[in-house]
């Protein structure tokens, strides 16, 4: 009994180390997923470091005598109507970013992919239920969505990442359906019904875990989608309130000085660049090393 | 297939109908079932418990919530909105002085969007791997991560500030005078317009290989056909409707997009009346734009399938387009 446990178990392993090997031979070779993984690597580096490094006290320390100086040794993108040092303000951004993002994310997951997986196993008038109010979510613009919310709840950084959500759950809901109805096919999952396994069962812990490469694939691309929203929100003075710093926030206070101090508004505009380009090419990029079928286009 | 098709657009339309139904009570709900107080938020929080009442009253707060929503969606299709909150007008008036000026924004931006990316998703894709090539793809990637603010006020900054080309804000219209017109809606529609340029831009190319690669165009080549006769004449023509999708998908992005560059520069817009509702709580015109901004994703989310089927030959007996 006991032997035939390990070999079995070495019969599993043995092709899943090769698979993962594969991964890593594939990530390797491509510069989309180096280039974004590396990017959002340092984001992160600067969301938990960031706060432990630079005081807050210091961030948001009025200096009226280091009003609007320009890019320098002392500070490295200069000083905003205020006198705070631009570059603190931007590297504690990404922490408020990165928050935003994956907590809008991970609601949208929790929601979607569940839903999602139900209407791909379902096929019936649950799946036509579903997908309706799917497509329904999705006909809302997502700032308009969001705009919506804040109006009834107040605008500020919890209400902004609640409704997006919101709006990014009909995404996931797709995705994750698209990929159930196809993995339904195979044989593994007849075989489960066939031997009386529980639904339930079967579209969480057979059917859902070999359907999650796309939805890895769309969470990191909604992630910039997200960021880049939320930032709109902050601009509109509707998401994260001051004196958080936030790029979104710290672009639409700059606006005002544009001629005299341009430095306010190009440093958290280059911050949030970076931050959705990063994600962007790391999503882009995963989904060529998680399906090597697809074409790169 | 004539029949066909209008048995499909049939279909269609009368999901719309009821998709636009759904999609008011969802607004509807939302904005009126979430906690919040609107007379709480237009009198203040110092407001008496007695003028609370009062305004309660007057706005009709305190009937059930079903009257109210049925009032309003038959004030929807009469095309009697109401007055406004907070303008001295109706709602209907708003809505009718700002649409065709959002209307010529997006346009504008759709416009510029689409005669930049499509040719250069066309040179990018006829020199593969090429150093044009990654240079467009470079543009697309920046296209996608600039939040359209930030392009919105470098180009106020640089062609309105600094070059002094173009005015920073403002709109007139294209029938009064044309020549202020287009210099007024530039720097708006080209903020727009760099974000949806990328989507398209990296669709018809990747469209267009594909079709380059398909049999027929081997055969093409076979036969002797001239380069820019396979190109033009049938690949290009058959790596188009993925685009047109891609086209009709970024509306939504669009018209998100137009709140926040309407603001940026003051452009009277149907965006700025939304954002301006929300910030002063004037409901009636809130949920009005929010359903006008839902249904225009639709409409256009149905006609770009539409299309796709009077194109496509193979979308057929299937009756899903």
């Amino acid at each position: 009994m006991s032997s035939e446990v390990s070999t079995r178990e070495q019969y599993v392993s043995e092709p899943r180390r090769r698979q993962l090997a594969d991964l890593y031979q594939r990530y390797r070779g491509n510069t989309k997923a180096v280039l974004g993984s590396a990017i959002v690597a340092v984001l992160v580096l600067a969301a938990l470091l960031g706060p432990l490094v630079i005081s807050r006290e210091a961030a948001t320390q009025i200096t009226v005598t280091e009003r609007f100086m320009a890019p320098s040794l002392a500070h490295p993108m200069g000083t905003d109507n205020l006198g705070r040092d631009i570059f603190m303000r931007v590297v504690l951004g990404a922490r408020t970013s990165l928050y935003i993002g994956v907590l809008s994310v991970g609601i949208a997951l929790a929601i979607g992919v569940p839903l999602g997986a139900i209407a791909g196993y379902d096929t019936g008038y649950i799946d036509d239920a579903i997908m309706r109010v799917m497509d329904i979510l999705m006909s809302y613009p997502p700032l308009v969505f969001a705009l919506m919310i804040t109006a009834v709840i107040g605008g500020s950084l919890t209400n902004a990442l609640i409704a997006l959500g919101i709006v990014y759950t009909p995404s996931f809901a797709r995705v994750t359906r698209s990929e159930v109805v196809s993995v339904v096919e195979e044989d593994f999952v007849e075989a489960a019904q066939a031997i009386g396994e529980r639904n339930s069962y079967i579209v969480f812990s057979e059917v859902l875990p070999n359907a999650l490469a796309p939805v890895i694939v769309q969470a990191t691309i909604t992630m910039a989608y997200a960021i880049l929203t939320a930032a709109g929100l902050s601009f509109l003075g509707l998401g994260v309130q001051p004196p958080t710093p936030a790029w979104g926030l710290m672009i639409s206070g700059a606006r005002q000085f544009l001629v005299r101090a341009p430095w306010m508004a190009l440093f958290p505009g280059i911050a949030i660049a970076i931050t959705v380009l990063g994600f962007n090419l790391f999503g882009d990029g995963l989904r060529d090393v998680l399906d090597p079928t697809l074409k790169n286009d | 297939m004539l029949r066909r098709l209008s048995r499909v657009a049939a279909r269609r339309v009368v999901l719309l109908v009821l998709s636009l139904v759904a999609v008011s009570v969802i607004t509807f709900a939302s904005i009126n079932v979430l906690p919040g107080d609107v007379a709480l938020m237009i009198l203040g929080q110092q407001a008496s418990e007695e003028r609370l009442m009062l305004l309660r009253d007057q706005l009709g707060l305190n009937r059930p919530l079903w009257i109210r929503y049925l009032d309003w969606a038959g004030s929807l299709l009469s095309g009697d909105l109401g007055q406004s909150y907070y303008y001295t007008a109706s709602v209907q008036e708003l809505i009718a002085q700002r649409l065709p000026k959002t209307t010529f924004l997006a346009l504008s931006a759709m416009f510029m969007a689409v005669t930049l990316s499509i040719p250069l998703g066309i040179i990018a894709a006829l020199n593969e791997n090429q150093r044009i090539d990654l240079f467009a793809s470079l543009t697309a990637f920046a296209g996608l991560s600039l939040p359209n603010f930030f392009w919105g006020i470098m180009l106020i900054l640089v062609f309105a500030e600094y070059l002094n080309i173009f005015p920073p804000s403002g709109y007139t219209s294209p029938l009064v005078d044309p020549v202020s017109a287009v210099s007024h809606i530039v720097l708006p529609a080209a903020a727009l317009a760099f974000g949806l340029m990328a989507h398209i831009m990296r669709m018809t190319r990747s469209s267009l290989l594909e079709e380059l690669r398909a049999g027929y165009i081997q055969l093409g080549r076979m036969k002797g056909m001239s380069e820019s006769d396979i190109v033009y004449r049938h690949a290009l023509r058959n790596a188009f409707l993925p685009v047109l999708t891609v086209i009709g998908f970024q509306l939504s992005y669009l018209f998100g997009g137009v709140v926040i560059i309407e603001q940026v520069f003051s452009f009277p817009g149907l965006g700025r009346l939304l954002f301006n509702s929300v910030l002063q709580r004037d409901v009636p015109v809130l949920q009005t734009v929010v359903v006008i901004f839902a249904g225009i994703t639709m409409f256009s989310n149905l006609a770009v399938d539409l299309l796709y089927a009077v194109f496509d030959p193979r979308i057929g007996s299937g009756g899903e387009g």
